[in-house]
């Protein structure tokens, strides 16, 4: 069954679509929630705020291509995690004269592997990690990221900015501690 | 150059939106009966919340029923009493109707009808002076707002109340007016015995005590004024 039957099954409050849909997405929805809220326990909670949301909402929901509905789910996930974060307050705001630019090295990024990129950005304070992971991951601009987080475009700028300087740390690091580990 | 480092950035980008941890740490069917119990807990507070609306519907209803039933045994036990707004002259002349009671002495009336045995309810209205009913200006309408159930046994028992146009005397000049000046000779006209009746007058003086003049001779009727 392809994603457009499933959605259609689903609209008709199919239960078996659902699970479908469910066991399809959870994986990959639990790790995005991951990335913004680092606790396993806070990510299982709001993917399953999230998909309440997909289910109650689906059948408005007009198919287009399976990659709109990927980004349509992913879209809820991130705004579960964004009403978390705001609720729990999380984000520290940092003046605009702290913004500086700064420029990461992208070859820093190919050396590592996924898995330990995602490791390094959840390492990050809870408000880089938020810009970076919207504004280098999902690709938002720094003026949606400021009405979404309710900040400054300047503020958004210096976490962004501050997010890069601390994982090129990181990353440099890491790939020290690799290279000594690698050393007989 | 730059193409380039879009194009690495968009490479780690799409790595990192595709990638889930392995091991999953996220037991999938686990999940989704989790996930079940939640969607149940979420619609149980809806279903409380329809239950609040349906009693609180309840409640209203049984609040209205009874306001309804108090207010109809009220009027029952109340029922011989039939209230009217009217002017005081108007029920003057009502000599052969009901029987009055003057609950409010100024304006308010309450009549008590004999036929009756349900709540009659009898609005008076004065016409307006610019009225066009010439006959009827001075004259108040009486409206009986009745039930039409109760039509039928009025035209069969007697009216509750009757109004009787007031007399229209003519206007005449006095002097057409044959009044005798006599009352004995009124009396011997109409055939009816006449009795004297000495009526208290006023008690004229002079004030000769001011003015020593002879009472012959002075035409002026004084006043007097001091004991």
């Amino acid at each position: 069954m392809n994603i457009e039957d499933l959605i259609h099954e689903a609209q008709k409050n199919c239960k078996a679509a659902e699970k479908c849909m469910f066991q399809m997405y959870a994986g990959k929805m639990l790790t995005l929630c991951r990335r913004y809220v680092k606790s396993p326990e806070d990510a299982e909670e709001l993917l399953g705020n999230g998909f309440l949301k997909l289910f109650q909402s689906i059948p408005s929901f007009r198919y287009e291509n399976d990659a709109a509905f990927y980004n349509w789910i992913k879209r809820i996930m991130i705004n579960e995690c964004l009403m978390f974060l705001r609720k729990k307050q999380a984000f520290k705001t940092v003046s605009e004269s702290e913004a500086e630019n700064c420029s990461m090295e992208e070859d820093l990024l190919d050396r590592l592997s996924t898995k330990q990129i995602f490791e390094l950005i959840l390492q990050l304070p809870v408000g880089y990690r938020t810009v970076f992971n919207l504004y280098e991951l999902e690709g938002f601009t720094h003026a949606e990221i400021a009405t979404s987080l309710g900040i400054s475009i300047g503020t958004s700028k210096s976490q962004l900015n501050k997010a890069k300087l601390l994982l090129q740390k990181k990353i440099q690091s890491t790939e020290a501690y690799y290279a000594k580990q690698q050393r007989p | 150059m730059q193409n380039n480092s879009d194009h690495k950035i968009q490479g780690w980008r799409q790595r990192l939106d595709h990638f889930e941890e392995d091991p999953a740490p996220y037991d999938l069917e686990a999940g989704w009966q989790h996930f079940q119990q939640k969607r149940l807990n979420q619609t149980v507070p809806s279903k409380k919340r329809s239950w609040y609306w349906i009693a609180a519907a309840c409640l209203l209803t049984v609040v209205f029923l009874s306001a309804q039933f108090f207010n109809r045994f009220l009027i029952q036990t109340d029922s011989q009493k039939v209230s009217v707004k009217a002017l005081p002259s108007l029920l003057k002349n009502t000599s052969t109707g009901p029987d009055i009671i003057t609950s409010t002495p100024k304006t308010e009336y309450v009549l008590v009808s004999k036929v009756e045995q349900t709540k009659n309810v009898i609005s008076v209205l004065m016409p307006k002076k610019d009225s066009v009913l010439p006959l009827l200006s001075k004259e108040p309408i009486v409206i009986f707002s009745l039930p039409l159930s109760m039509i039928d046994s009025l035209q069969t028992t007697k009216p509750a109340l009757v109004l009787s146009a007031p007399k229209k005397l003519k206007v005449v000049h006095l002097n057409d007016i044959n009044y005798p000046a006599n009352r004995a000779d009124l009396a011997a006209q109409e055939g009816k015995p006449y009795f004297p009746v000495n009526t208290p007058t006023k008690k004229l003086y002079g004030n000769s005590n001011l003015h020593p003049v002879k009472k012959d001779k002075d035409d002026l009727i004084r006043i007097k004024l001091f004991p």
